[in-house]
């Protein structure tokens, strides 16, 4: 075909595109976390649930996943639409993320060489980066969903961020059912939680988000 | 080039702008004019697969027609038009390979080609095939060579039987001669 005839058959739908709508991709993130939420409640609450969420260790936990959500969510929202730029966003995750390290490093050296590995690894080192990427599961399968109807022009790194926020927000969830306490714990396997989710992100996204 | 990314900006955001209200005639004056801008966009990158320039064009075209909700009207229309088309472009390199690598960059043809980019649309090729026949055999097969199939001076070189350095100095030649005779034609 030439390029003006396509151009006539084009000009023959003109008007706003309708793309995915707030509601629809509301409905689909609301649909994914109660997955998450279910598949937490399947692992089992803390039963010490209230004494931890009185405690500052926890809320401050909760601050860090929810920043990390927040710039990870900012940074998808433009890296969907084309010709964005980018901003302050990496930076911030990059001190987010830095800055649990160094409380958890923090912490270590304020403890016996002998308490320092029962510090970072917990009872559920084994287990904890795993489930947060298997909670976060949902979020992406949504996130990606919805990112295949807008532009990315950056495939492998808007998965990899919409890996690493469904991570983010997964792992507040699991915060329901973890029982750790450690800030050395948090910045090891919380962030290795994350990371997981993004690597993975990333290479659904380089699949998936062709357009 | 004559036209500096403020005045296309300013060409192009009012147009979209109109044409997103739904106006079909000023939603195919806005694509005609992005056509010529990404079919400019495309010769200067796509130097080895002219050929393929104009698939481009419109893959690309029918990408903005399709992602346009994507567009927001407070952001430059140039950056999201420009994005796209580099997310094609890059796309495309990747689906047939990297043949970019194997060239010498000779700035004189994306020139030639990028003029050729905002007059006509379908042509392009057939009339620098017929303009190639006008010029010396040396030099016309050494800019088909390198230019239009791809192969790196030292190929050309021995396909030819010249050496690599009067390679080097028919396309340069030829390519002169092609812009002048293209500046007369139009």
């Amino acid at each position: 075909m030439n390029t003006d005839e396509l151009i006539a058959l084009l000009a023959h739908d003109a008007g706003p595109a309708r793309g995915p709508t707030p509601q629809q991709v509301g409905g689909r993130l609301a649909l994914a976390l109660a997955v998450c939420g279910l598949m937490v409640l399947y692992m089992g609450l803390n039963p010490k649930l209230s004494e931890f969420a009185s405690t500052s260790v926890f809320s401050l936990k909760l601050v860090w996943l929810f920043a990390l959500l927040i710039f990870s969510a900012a940074l998808v929202y433009r890296l969907a639409q084309p010709g964005r730029p980018l901003g302050n966003a990496p930076w911030a995750i990059g001190l987010a993320l830095l800055a649990m390290g160094g409380q958890g490093m923090n912490q270590l050296l304020q403890v016996p060489v002998e308490q320092r590995s029962a510090l970072a690894l917990g009872t559920s080192w084994q287990v904890c980066a795993l489930s947060i990427a298997f909670v976060a599961l949902p979020v992406l399968a949504a996130l990606l969903w919805t990112l295949r109807d807008m532009a990315p022009t950056r495939p492998a790194l808007t998965g990899a961020l919409s890996g690493f926020g469904a991570g983010a927000l997964a792992a507040m969830l699991y915060s329901l059912h973890c029982t750790e306490s450690s800030f050395a714990f948090f910045a090891v396997w919380y962030s290795a939680g994350m990371g997981l989710s993004a690597i993975l992100g990333s290479v659904l996204g380089t699949r998936f988000l062709r357009w | 080039m004559s036209d500096s990314l403020q005045t296309i900006e300013l060409e192009l955001h009012a147009l979209w702008l109109q044409a997103q209200e739904g106006d079909a005639i000023c939603y195919a004056r806005a694509l005609k004019v992005i056509s010529g801008y990404l079919r400019r966009y495309l010769n200067r990158r796509m130097q080895s697969q002219p050929s393929d320039v104009e698939d481009l064009v419109q893959e690309t075209l029918l990408a903005i027609h399709q992602k346009r909700h994507t567009y927001q009207a407070e952001q430059a229309f140039t950056a999201w038009m420009y994005a796209i088309a580099r997310y094609k472009w890059i796309d495309h390199l990747r689906a047939h390979g990297r043949r970019e690598a194997l060239h010498d960059d000779i700035d004189d043809w994306s020139e030639i080609l990028s003029v050729s980019g905002d007059t006509e649309a379908a042509d392009s090729q057939r009339d620098l095939s017929h303009m190639l026949t006008l010029l010396p055999d040396k030099q016309r097969l050494a800019i088909e060579h390198t230019k239009l199939q791809g192969l790196s001076i030292t190929e050309t070189a021995t396909l030819t039987g010249q050496s690599e350095a009067a390679v080097k100095v028919n396309v340069h030649r030829g390519l002169k001669a092609l812009a002048t005779q293209w500046r007369v034609k139009t």
